[in-house]
């Protein structure tokens, strides 16, 4: 009867630019991003020929190999904790999974300094292991330092990223595609392997590509585990010649490799789409583990022992004692509220800044501007800390007012985790329909009411979870605190850290606890702001 | 059209052009609304219907052409009124119902003036059969309840122009036929203006004083529901709206035939397109003789396929008695066609 023609492509939601406030703020942040690294070029090209000395050494060749073995081992030992760990959790009937899921979550609170200084007072040379063994005439013990220690360090205290990307994935899968595929004669394992794994790829890329890129940039737990990684190398030649050049060279080269891992996870997720046809209408039922419920719990157990129980023993173990011994323990409380302030202020920022960015790229994606906004707030993403760091202490040399000042230190958390921030944000904000925004202007109330009475009220929660993300990032960052903290600021990270350096694991204890009860807490917020309402 | 000349306009639409990039989805759009008329958009998905609401609401900005609300000029090249300053009340496909707020909250949110505002909610609540349902939060309510809500919103500020989109997509099938009417009273009572935009011919015949139906970014033809039916201006309107057999042939001499004999054809026309609607064909002996081959049946009454001597195939709608398949019938127009010229995809000049 009807002919129907073949709709007209209607694009994009909205038409009519960006508010100019929204642009130019938008503008500031992107321009603030593509900084450090514009600078450091300048910077190596300042001597071109000592960068390139540097650069085309061999130590350097090696030691860029050495680190992406070191990245590529972690994050392969983290999938092999996560995906089991996720898959128990997630689509098993093994006995307090709810609490399972959140303790293993936990370990995101534990910095891998405080990690790996848990581990050297426990297993090192003149750790509890050694002290315990003593009597016994045991005067050393096998060195747990070193590419193996180290791994396993970054691992534990690494892997909570995959799981927080793999959980909600497989939550989401939808089960009659495995009931269709058993259907059809095929075991749960291959059911597992043909179908749910390629579900799980994107989780599975995103998460390992976060880890990969924590481990890259990962300052604090490689050198305290003695282990040769760029950032431990990059740090040496920081603190101990005036080669600033080489510095930046060293810098930029870390970058560039970053950069890689980022451009290598873009190019393998390719062009297929994942997209979950969402509204299924019941979740799956719960695989029966039956007797293997038992190694699942063994191994569930082994993995919160290392990641979770020993680190907070070991220090519980250290503060008990240094208190029995009456070890005086200083300020811890200054130290908190330098770190608490620090962190809030950069969670403050970055969040505000995130919401432009996270406004272009929700509202008027079809602009070439905000893809070029959204591209440049995401370096923060791939550039380590100490390359930021540097990168900010060689130019704001130049700028004496900025120098060793508390905003420089807040503008380097704010353009290491703006990437977070504006994740969360674009999250929220593509829950407020631009329909709810354009009924409100409908309703007589002008762009920027809609924004105050509409928008940020039902993006508020999303919001504070991305902030509380960033506020316990910050808390656990050491490099960036340590080269641009100023002068007589001390934060709970840079206690842990002078103290630990020279074994002083008392001293350590006391604000590495604070640490962890902080971080925590900032977790809980996270997921209880981020849960559905 | 046929109102009279002193009837006050609401809407006067001239010549408006949307485009989007490369792609024109509004060609041209020319309408005139009547002030207190409901009047109703139709077209199929894509046609640029939405867009034409938005364009009135202010949400896009034409490339020509003018716009004049009541008599303020609101779009030109050179003038935009934003939304917020142009006193409409707008009812979304998906309601847009604000989730953070009580269904009272949602109600005032457009209401100026803190002072009338707790009165003028009862109000209006009053109006939408929602009265009691103040302090409900936007979740607990049914759809046809989110409906009301949305509607109570957008009249809550006394509106110069209502304009809905697709208000009933959203609603159960069962539920749509009563919600409509309900709307329709609700609008009435209001003494509002308003503007619905729907692909459900259904809904823009049943309730709608007048029609307009558009077809590829272009309004093809205006008029009350009996007129857009009885008297499509185009073949695409013929086509669209209702159910059609359309022959197509050539005028010979002012004139053209079709399986029922020889009808006048347009002026000037060449090609030429007949539109009969099958309840305008009946069984009756002296007609043109077919056999039945196929029949879609309803209960109340049947759609027969016929295929006449000359091979032409004719749907009639017919009572709800039992034919045979391969029966030998016999069909005869109850009125004269609408001959239409038909001039390939363009536009179709009107005729009949």
């Amino acid at each position: 009867m009807t002919t129907l023609p073949l709709p007209l492509r209607v694009p994009s939601p909205r038409r009519g630019g960006p508010a100019p406030l929204v642009a130019a703020l938008a503008a500031l942040v992107a321009v603030a991003c593509l900084a450090p690294p514009v600078y450091l070029l300048v910077r190596a090209a300042d001597d071109p020929a000592a960068a390139a000395e540097v650069l085309l050494a061999r130590s350097t060749l090696e030691l860029t190999l050495r680190t992406l073995v070191f990245a590529g081992a972690v994050t392969f030992a983290a999938a092999a904790i996560a995906l089991p760990l996720a898959w128990l959790v997630e689509r098993t009937d093994l006995p307090g999974r709810r609490a399972i899921g959140i303790l293993a979550s936990l370990p995101l609170a534990v910095p891998s300094y405080v990690g790996a200084l848990a581990f050297l007072a426990a297993l090192g040379p003149r750790g509890l292991l050694q002290q315990a063994l003593s009597p016994l005439g045991v005067e050393r013990l096998p060195a747990i330092t070193g590419f193996w220690g180290a791994t396993l360090v970054l691992t534990l205290f690494t892997y909570p990223y995959l799981l927080m990307t793999l959980r909600p994935a497989l939550a989401a899968a939808d089960p009659r595609l495995e009931e269709l595929s058993r259907s059809f004669g095929f075991g749960r394992w291959t059911t597992f392997r043909r179908l749910v794994l390629p579900q799980l790829r994107p989780a599975l890329l995103s998460g390992a590509l976060l880890i990969a890129l924590y481990t890259l940039s990962d300052f604090g737990g490689p050198t305290l585990m003695r282990f040769d990684s760029f950032t431990r190398v990059l740090f040496l030649r920081y603190e101990s010649t005036f080669d600033r050049s080489g510095a930046a060279a060293l810098a930029g080269a870390l970058a560039a490799l970053a950069l890689v891992i980022v451009a290598l996870e873009v190019w393998t997720r390719g062009r297929r789409r994942y997209d979950v046809v969402r509204g299924h209408a019941r979740p799956p039922a719960p695989v029966p583990l039956g007797r293997w419920r038992w190694p699942a719990l063994a191994f569930v157990g082994g993995v919160l022992a290392l990641a979770l129980v020993l680190p907070v023993g070991v220090l519980g173990y250290w503060l008990a004692r240094a208190a029995a011994s009456g070890i005086a323990l200083p300020g811890v409380w200054v130290a908190a509220l330098d770190s608490v302030a620090a962190s809030a202020l950069a969670a403050l920022v970055t969040t505000l800044a995130a919401v432009p960015v996270a406004v272009l790229s929700v509202r008027f994606r079809d602009r070439l501007f905000s893809r070029a906004v959204e591209v440049l707030a995401y370096t923060g993403y791939a550039l380590p800390g100490l390359v930021v760091a540097l990168a900010l202490v060689f130019a704001a040399i130049n700028v004496g007012w900025l120098y060793q000042t508390l905003a420089l230190l807040v503008l380097a958390y704010a353009l290491l985790f703006l990437p977070q921030a504006v994740g969360t944000a674009r999250v929220s904000l593509l829950q407020v329909r631009p329909s709810m925004e354009e009924a409100a202007r409908g309703l007589g109330r002008r762009p920027r009411e809609v924004f105050t009475s509409v928008t940020v009220p039902l993006s508020a929660r999303g919001l504070l979870a991305g902030a509380a993300l960033v506020f316990l990032t910050t808390m656990k960052e050491l490099p960036a605190t340590l080269i641009l903290a100023p002068p007589g600021f001390r934060t709970l990270a840079t206690r842990v850290w002078s103290a630990t350096s020279d074994a002083r694991f008392a001293e350590a204890s006391l604000p590495a606890l604070t640490l962890i009860t902080i971080s925590a807490l900032a977790l809980a917020v996270m997921h209880y702001a981020g849960a559905r309402r | 059209m046929n109102r009279s000349p002193t009837a006050e306009r609401a809407v006067r639409a001239d010549g408006l052009v949307c485009t989007f990039g490369a792609t024109t989805v509004i060609a041209d759009l020319t309408l005139d609304v009547i002030a207190g008329e409901l009047f109703a958009i139709l077209g199929p998905s894509g046609c640029g219907k939405t867009t034409a609401l938005r364009l009135l609401a202010g949400f896009e900005r034409p490339s020509a052409g003018r716009l004049t609300l009541l008599r303020d000029l609101v779009a030109a090249p050179s003038v935009h009124v934003p939304p917020e300053r142009r006193g409409i009340g707008m009812v979304f496909q998906d309601y847009a119902l604000f989730p953070h707020m009580s269904v009272g909250e949602n109600v005032a949110y457009g209401v100026p003036v803190p002072g009338d505002r707790r009165g003028r909610v009862a109000e209006v609540l009053t109006l939408t059969g929602l009265s009691g349902f103040a302090d409900r939060r936007v979740h607990e309510l049914s759809g046809g309840e989110q409906q009301r809500v949305a509607l109570a919103r957008a009249l809550a500020p006394r509106p110069r122009l209502l304009l809905l989109d697709e208000p009933f997509s959203n609603l159960d099938p069962t539920l749509r036929a009563r919600v409509r009417g309900e709307l329709r009273e609700i609008v009435k009572r209001a003494g509002t203006t308003a503007i619905l935009v729907t692909h459900d011919q259904e809904e823009a015949l049943s309730i709608a004083d007048r029609v307009a139906f558009m077809w590829r970014g272009r309004i093809e033809q205006v008029g009350t529901p009996d007129e857009i039916y009885r008297l499509p201006a185009t073949i695409h309107a013929a086509e669209f709206i209702g159910d059609a057999n359309l022959f197509r042939a050539r005028a010979d001499g002012g004139c053209v035939a079709t399986p029922f004999g020889e009808y006048p054809a347009p002026a000037g026309a060449d090609r030429v397109a007949i539109v009969v609607r099958p309840e305008d064909v009946e069984l009756r002996p002296d007609g043109v003789p077919g056999r039945l081959v196929a029949r879609e049946y309803y209960g109340h009454d049947q759609v027969l396929h016929v295929r006449l001597v000359g091979g032409a195939l004719v749907r009639v709608r017919a009572g709800p008695r039992l034919h045979a398949q391969g029966t030998e019938v016999a069909l005869a127009l109850r009125a004269a066609p609408v001959v239409l010229v038909d001039d390939g995809d363009a536009e179709g000049a009107g005729a009949g």
